[in-house]
């Protein structure tokens, strides 16, 4: 296991003081290099303002976020965010530029690159999203998909080693999802890039090396995918898990753990041939 | 209700300053019957939003017309008209709690009705009459939009734009953004606005489980183009269309490829939903 560039401790939480209700109560974990981190759990289970509190945009109560060692605070922020993008849900939000290339050039301008360099960080990140060849165009113009692609370009652009996705891949359509998800991976096994993404995809949780999953403030469970998924009935799990918890309420016998999909269909094929 | 929608040969583009886009959408020929609830899908950037706004005059056709009930939209259309269709067709954008604006639920139900000159105390009664149905109780009139849940805001805004009592809802990914929770109970919410009030909904979607569940009939866009609208389950049991449509499958339908290639032989049936599959994994002695 490598070492651990992220370490939050007895973290919480409330957006008004006046009130007892934590939106985060003592939330403890820490996050390896190279690792990537799903958090889920239902709205209001205090995901949203985890990722606000990551990304330095909300002060904690109480409890420590250090990354890479350093305990974030205002003054370290923008130290630590040369090494740390940020995905929101909304692209719209996260747009400057007057075109694409522009857009993505932005953050690469702030860090004193020479042109060339910037030059060849921008079509290679517009390259790895699939956006290059619409380099020239205003990014409002650009359908929810292809924006989103664009604000991940101007993150890998950057070349950081976390990445933190807020619900960012929501607005994309299932295939391009599941490309970006390929990419990533990839950068992940390449770079030893690591990454948290907070979101309610069962699909891109199960792609996570771990899940921790929150609710009501709280860290309920936390552990790899099929552990998770077997252990936490209250989660809406993938669709080969809730086929099998069907078939097991309507009397039938399958296996008691967690099955992938490709597991399953191999588990009920088996169970089918001539004795 | 009688509220058809009828598209005749409808090209349409963005114009911007002084120039124009290429277009977004090419002859586009449609007729959708009152009382229907479609899905429209398709790759990024078929033309899906463009679609929908051409519906409430949002976009206008550069050539041909959309026929909304007995309103004709196209480059002539007058203000007023505009004025009338955008009340009969309402428009629920992508992410429509980001356009909450007013400092409490009430003024921002309030505000559609009284910009249509409806008195303060009609508008009141219209967005009390709207909160029921999105499934919130009056006492959330007073508070704040901030204050709210995802989920919650985001029915608020589905609520003003009910107060203008429409006859056609057209929603840009309605279920975006929400947990597994909240986009069910959107979805429960559209269905029971067509089915107990007629209201023909209309909703873009990237998610096929969402298509396969709650959508009976399914427009399927490309490069500007409608390719295909018929019933659901016709699109899904068309493997030719949909591979070359690029789209995904529904979890069930998936699932049940795959398992049908393991074994060599069709199941009887295509399944749409994890309980289709299992009826038909149970019946026919799979499991």
């Amino acid at each position: 296991m490598g070492k651990s560039v992220i370490k939050v401790e007895n973290l919480s939480f409330r957006y008004d003081q006046r009130k007892e209700k934590e939106i985060l109560s003592s939330i403890s974990f820490t996050v390896n290099e190279g690792e990537w981190v799903a958090i889920v759990g239902p709205n209001g289970s205090g995901k949203s303002t985890l990722a606000h509190l990551l990304a330095g945009l909300l002060q904690p109560e109480s409890g420590t976020i250090r990354i890479f060692g350093k305990a974030l605070t205002a003054e370290t922020i923008w130290e630590i965010r040369k090494n740390m993008g940020i995905v929101f849900q909304n692209p719209d939000h996260q747009f400057i530029g007057t075109t694409v290339q522009d857009d993505v050039a932005f953050g690469l301008e702030n860090m004193n690159m020479s042109y060339a360099e910037m030059e060849k960080r921008v079509e290679q990140a517009l390259q790895q999203v699939g956006m290059w060849e619409y380099r020239h165009t205003d990014p409002s113009h650009l359908s929810g998909g292809q924006k989103r692609r664009v604000t991940i370009a101007g993150i890998l652009a950057i070349n950081p080693e976390i990445i933190i996705f807020d619900e960012a891949f929501t607005m994309l359509d299932p295939k391009s999802r599941r490309e970006l998800f390929s990419l990533l991976k990839e950068m992940q096994a390449k770079r030893k890039l690591t990454m948290i993404s907070i979101t309610h995809d069962m699909e891109e949780a199960s792609l996570a090396d771990r899940i921790i999953v929150l609710k009501n403030g709280r860290i309920l469970n936390t552990g790899a995918p099929q552990e998770v998924f077997a252990q936490t009935t209250e989660l809406a799990a993938p669709f080969a898990e809730r086929l099998r918890r069907l078939l097991i309420k309507r009397g039938r016998k399958l296996p008691e753990q967690y099955m992938t999909e490709t597991e399953m269909v191999e588990w009920l094929w088996k169970s089918n041939l001539p004795m | 209700m009688a509220m058809e929608i009828q598209f005749t040969n409808v090209t349409a583009d963005y114009k911007i300053g002084p120039l124009r886009t290429a277009q977004v959408l090419y002859e586009i020929n449609l007729h959708i019957p009152s009382s229907s609830f479609t899905a429209i899908v398709g790759p990024t950037g078929a033309g899906k939003s463009s679609l929908l706004k051409t519906m409430n005059g949002l976009l206008l056709p550069k050539e041909g017309s959309v026929q909304v009930d007995r309103f004709l939209l196209d480059q002539h259309t007058e203000k007023n008209v505009l004025k009338l269709v955008r009340k009969k067709v309402g428009l629920v954008l992508q992410f429509p709690e980001s356009q909450l604006f007013a400092e409490t639920v009430e003024k921002d139900i309030c505000f559609g009705p009284l910009n249509f000159g409806a008195t303060p105390q009609e508008a009141k009664k219209l967005a009390i009459e709207a909160l029921h149905h999105v499934g919130l109780q009056e006492d959330i009139l007073t508070k704040s939009p901030f204050s709210l849940s995802g989920g919650q805001k985001r029915r608020v805004a589905i609520a003003g734009i009910l107060a203008l009592k429409p006859e056609v809802l057209v929603l840009d990914e309605p279920g975006v953004g929400l947990d597994p929770e909240g986009k069910e109970e959107i979805f429960q919410l559209l269905t029971k606005l067509n089915r107990e009030l007629g209201i023909s909904i209309l909703f873009v979607s990237h998610d096929m489980n969402e298509v396969a569940r709650f959508a009976e009939d399914v427009i399927v866009m490309n490069k500007g183009k409608v390719t295909f609208y018929g019933k659901k389950r016709e699109l899904f049991t068309n493997e030719e269309l949909l591979t070359n449509m690029r789209l995904e499958l529904p979890d069930a339908l998936r699932f049940q490829r795959q398992f049908e290639n393991k074994i060599g032989k069709k199941l009887g049936k295509i399944c749409l939903t994890e309980e289709e599959l299992a009826d038909v994994l149970m019946e026919e002695g799979y499991v």
